[in-house]
């Protein structure tokens, strides 16, 4: 008894201490959250360049980070930068999400920042109210394709499944419930439209904040006036098919997938990239013109090259370029693309400069090559490479 | 802070319009850690007496070695297992059958490959096991000589001796389990690839896809920092999770073993 008294008090003892590391804790930590939530420049200037440089005379030491989908094409261009043409330099590129590799570009971590979708306006606007020195280029073309699980329909009498901008929404939306809807219905060529059975769609999507769920939103808020208003664009959003139970989550293209393989009468959407090395069915969208294409280097190109002079100058407000890719004229116009972004600073040692100047002049040209592109990805048109080289003239160059 | 108490409230994750809640992150991280727990006491404590008391000594180390081994296994691993193989499984002859009784009201609908609160649960409780069984297996072991000489003296069945064994490692078993809880709540890798990753309405139904709280961190953070309240709200998140840990460990210093 006495025993047991005593272990009562020391637990006592015990739980005061422990509360106060809770107030503690919860208090600095929510001062913290404050701090960030208001005035996030502030610990901007402190956190400058002190990025682990292995100082080896003579190598300069360039650090890129950002946007995980490009990850494969910026690996193998530095790769084939490094071996072949500039053996000095040394470029790293972190994959670390679109979002986050804007925070790092804006506390000066990196040195050039991508993102998938362009800088966010919160971002911009912090680095215009600390006056930074940047400029932005597109560096590769990407699209959403969209894939769907549907055991009855064969592809080959049938063709691919043909959607429209506003059936997609529909069913994101959940106004669209069963696969033989008569929307879904009245675009399949007459003699297959009986296929479609009355099955629930399941609407698979990113779980995680993607670029990719950013593409495809954009796309659906500009042609879905309901889309836009109810739900809006960004690296996540808010799915109202989940709240009707048909909808689910699936962590990166290779869940999304996964889901999709696994679920009969499932949609989903992913990179191209990662539908044409997965080999996944991909649906026919129908473009502004109103024919159905199908993602490819073709019909992507042909919606960039009407995009091109729309390019908007290299130091102005980049995010709303996703919105002027999507839903273009043109007779074989994909109507979901996007360009990952970078956005150089400026105000690094031109030493470094140098280096990042002549490794994006490559990219835009040679890096643009067919044999230089990674499966999946389409090299940019010649128009838009071309005022992209032209905006990497304004870094200054030692001569 | 901008929301205050009430983002633990709500349930919506909307990012376009700054809106976040965390409470199907809390609730899902709570009922999977505690379905998963209530599954890892009946299975390590069965383990660790089919060690130490019931099979014979040569069995035992390799026995041991296998519950050992269970427990390196790199948590993505078990994440892998449970969404290509565990999911499908449990959705096939539990979740669609449970379903076919007419409880999918109760229990919400399983979707695709069946990842969902449940399935987490189930993993979970796999992957904690063994690190309960352990502690409880030294527990036995460590029972003092002059207690079995009793024990065996009294002409107790086999049964009965066990059962008075765990009564007099009980502070153990809790103990083990204490951490085991702590290792599931905070379980990363492994719940965000079943867990389903969807925030719903019904977040209670454990048949439905979820959200725990770490999923949800792993799922936002890359991207948070292009939003003005998104990293706020997930290290509020983070701060729940730390509370969640924070009271296992005061119950633990309060009922747990004592030295």
């Amino acid at each position: 008894m006495v025993r047991l008294l005593s272990s009562g008090k020391l637990s006592n003892k015990a739980i005061v201490v422990i509360l106060a590391v809770i107030i503690v804790v919860s208090v600095s930590s929510l001062m913290y959250v404050n701090i960030i939530g208001r005035t996030p420049t502030t610990t901007a200037t402190t956190t400058t360049t002190t990025t682990t440089q292995p100082t080896t005379p003579g190598r300069v030491y360039v650090v890129m980070g950002g946007a995980t989908f490009v990850n494969p094409q910026m690996q193998a261009w530095i790769k084939k930068y490094m071996e072949s043409v500039d053996a000095s330099a040394v470029i790293e590129y972190q994959s670390i999400g679109s979002g986050a590799g804007e925070a790092k570009f804006i506390d000066r971590a990196l040195d050039v920042g991508v993102s998938d979708v362009g800088i966010s306006k919160v971002g911009y606007e912090k680095l215009v109210n600390s006056s930074r020195k940047f400029i932005q280029i597109p560096l590769i073309a990407g699209a959403v394709a969209i894939t769907y699980n549907l055991p009855e329909w064969n592809e080959g009498v049938c063709g691919p499944l043909r959607l429209t901008g506003e059936v997609v929404a529909d069913i994101y939306l959940g106004k669209i419930t069963y696969w033989n809807d008569d929307r879904i219905k009245s675009l399949q060529v007459e003699r297959c439209r009986d296929l479609l059975p009355r099955k629930e769609i399941v609407g698979v999507h990113r779980s995680d904040g993607s670029g990719t769920t950013a593409l495809f939103t954009t796309f659906l808020s500009k042609i879905s006036r309901e889309w836009f208003e109810k739900v809006g664009y960004g690296y996540t959003v808010d799915w109202p098919r989940d709240k009707l139970g048909l909808g689910e989550g699936g962590k990166g293209n290779e869940g999304v997938t996964a889901k999709v393989k696994a679920t009969p009468y499932s949609i989903g959407y992913v990179e191209v990239a990662y539908a044409i090395q997965q080999n996944l069915p991909v649906a026919t969208i129908r473009n502004k013109d109103g024919n159905f294409v199908i993602p490819n280097v073709t019909t992507i190109a042909a919606t960039l090259e009407r995009a091109a002079p729309e390019l908007p100058p290299p130091e102005a407000f980049w995010g709303d370029l996703p919105w002027s890719y999507m839903y273009r004229e043109g007779v074989n116009s994909y109507p979901i693309v996007g360009t990952p972004v970078a956005i150089i600073d400026l105000e690094t040692s031109i030493e470094k400069l140098d280096v990042i100047k002549k490794f994006f002049r490559w990219v835009l040209t040679e890096g643009q090559k067919p044999e230089n592109v990674v499966e999946g990805f389409i090299p940019l048109p010649k128009a838009m490479a071309e005022k992209a080289l032209q905006y990497l003239e304004k870094i200054p160059s030692k001569g | 802070m901008r929301d205050g108490f009430s983002i633990v409230l709500k349930t919506s994750w909307n990012p376009v319009k700054e809106d976040y809640g965390i409470l199907p992150a809390i609730v899902g991280t709570i009922i999977s850690a505690s379905i998963a727990l209530a599954l890892a006491l009946v299975l390590s404590v069965s383990t660790s007496v089919l060690i130490v008391e019931v099979l014979p000594r040569r069995l035992r180390s390799l026995a041991e070695v296998l519950v050992d081994l269970a427990a390196a296994i790199p948590s993505v691993i078990y994440g892998l297992w449970g969404l290509y193989i565990l999911s499908p499984f449990l959705k096939e002859f539990v979740m669609d059958r449970v379903v076919e009784l007419g409880l999918g009201g109760i229990f919400g609908y399983p979707r695709g490959l069946g990842t969902s609160i449940f399935s987490a649960s189930i993993l979970l409780s796999i992957m904690i096991t063994p690190f309960a069984a352990s502690i409880i297996r030294v527990g036995l072991r460590s029972i003092p000589i002059h207690i079995k000489e009793v024990l065996a003296s009294l002409a107790l069945t086999k049964w009965e001796v066990i059962v008075m064994e765990l009564k007099y490692i009980r502070r153990t078993i809790f103990t083990a389990l204490a951490v085991a809880y702590g290792r599931a709540v905070g379980e990363t890798a492994a719940v965000a690839m079943v867990v389903g990753n969807t925030l719903t309405t019904d977040f209670f139904k454990v048949f439905s896809p979820g959200y725990t709280i770490s999923s949800l961190i792993a799922d936002q953070y890359p991207n948070a920092e292009a939003y003005t309240y998104m990293v706020s709200a997930l290290f509020t998140a983070g701060l729940f999770l730390f509370m969640l840990s924070l009271v296992i460990n005061v119950l633990v210093m309060i009922y747990g073993e004592k030295r």
